[in-house]
């Protein structure tokens, strides 16, 4: 992909997706994934009547594979035997075509030993079938080799580094009027304009894809702090970053991680972009609250870690 | 607003633009002269932030507040200076 800023995008996204989409979500983004990399050979399927989906979450037609997924909001482990051999048995008694089954779960640290052992007596007990689980990181590495207009098809339009350059103040306004700010919200505070901390990113914990994001969104901070100096309204500067700042509050409080609040602050502000233009831009309006600390924390003053 | 916040740069908040607005005004004048004797000033020294005519009115709300101007004949004119 020529497009860095694109590619890191991809990957970031399909990597959090991975991480923050549970139970109907992440079926939903398997899905995707699958008819983006396998197009009409694979088959959605949807629960549908008293039979349901009939232990069947996807159907590949060139191997008669079986999907089944499984990623619970709530992991109790001790659940999974049981699930995996109702579900196995289920789908060998409803799809008489079926010569695989492949179990798709969200678990990234691995399985425990009660369920790959289930795995284990199934396949004994069923040699004529191809018996297999997929990792998350199964489903991240479909994503690598997919075209760009696939990748687009499943996690929508990149910011591109083609649009950083020509970024203007026009297209930093439709970002901020995609906020939809209420100036009710407002009220005066002063606050000391704070210097970035070079140890910012290390600090929130931002792994490689978010960090390249900001650094490239930063190089048009200036020219978005120029939109707001030139905009009619002078409590606009203010309103963007209180807004943006109690999200960011928001998202803490719910103990996400550096990467997942990014993503959804990201999401916040490119809520309405229709393209890689307008997304462009959200990212530089981002990665400018971030540069002026509404977003995100500074580190303290003694502190002297890195990000691992 | 009245003073400078994060969001607010200096040259923008009401109390500075209503001191610009009393460094120029030597004289009763009118509305319209005291906005285009700021638009003035704000141009000499080289002040390209937006300054709206609603926002240059709030900053004269705040100094009539302040009592440092009042309305004479119609004209503004500095509090203490016929």
């Amino acid at each position: 992909m020529e497009d860095r800023l694109a590619y890191w995008w991809f990957r970031h996204s399909a990597e959090l997706a991975l991480h923050v989409k549970k139970a109907t979500a992440f079926q939903d983004h398997f899905n995707d994934v699958m008819e983006a990399v396998y197009g009409s050979d694979f088959i959605r399927v949807r629960p549908a009547g008293k039979d349901g989906d009939r232990k069947c979450d996807g159907y590949q037609q060139s191997t008669d594979t079986v999907f089944q997924v499984y990623a619970p909001s709530r992991v109790d482990l001790a659940k999974w035997v049981k699930k995996i051999e109702e579900d196995f048995a289920g789908a060998k008694a409803q799809w008489s075509s079926m010569r695989s089954w492949i179990f798709v779960h969200n678990q990234h640290d691995g399985l425990p030993p009660d369920t790959v052992q289930t795995l284990q007596k199934i396949k004994t007990a069923n040699p004529a079938l191809v018996i297999d689980q997929w990792s998350p990181t199964h489903l991240l590495e479909l994503t690598v080799d997919l075209s760009e207009e696939r990748l687009i098809r499943v996690f929508g339009n990149p910011p591109r580094e083609r649009y950083m350059r020509v970024l203007d103040r026009g297209d930093v306004a439709d970002a901020v009027a995609g906020l939809a700010l209420h100036s009710g919200s407002w009220t005066s505070d002063a606050v000391d304009l704070p210097v970035v901390d070079p140890g910012k990113l290390d600090y929130n914990e931002l792994t490689e894809y978010p960090r390249r994001m900001i650094m490239a969104g930063i190089a048009q901070a200036r020219m978005v702090e120029g939109y707001f100096d030139h905009n009619p309204d002078p409590t606009l500067r203010d309103r963007v970053g209180m807004l943006m700042r109690a999200e960011w509050l928001r998202l803490q409080h719910r103990g996400m991680s550096g990467d997942e609040a990014f993503a959804f602050l990201y999401d916040r502000v490119a809520a309405h972009a229709q393209g890689s233009r307008e997304a462009t831009a959200s990212l530089a309006l981002l990665a400018f609250l971030f540069e002026s600390c509404d977003i995100f924390d500074n580190p303290p003053a003694d502190w002297s870690g890195t990000a691992a | 607003m009245i003073t400078p916040t994060k969001g607010v740069r200096p040259e923008r908040s009401l109390l500075y633009i209503g001191g610009q607005v009393l460094s120029d005004l030597d004289g009763p004048t009118t509305v319209s002269g005291a906005w285009e004797a700021l638009a003035r000033r704000r141009r000499l020294h080289g002040q390209e932030a937006t300054v709206t005519f609603d926002w240059f009115v709030l900053a004269l709300d705040l100094l009539r507040a302040l009592g440092t101007i009042r309305l004479q004949d119609g004209l503004i004119v500095k509090v203490g200076k016929s």
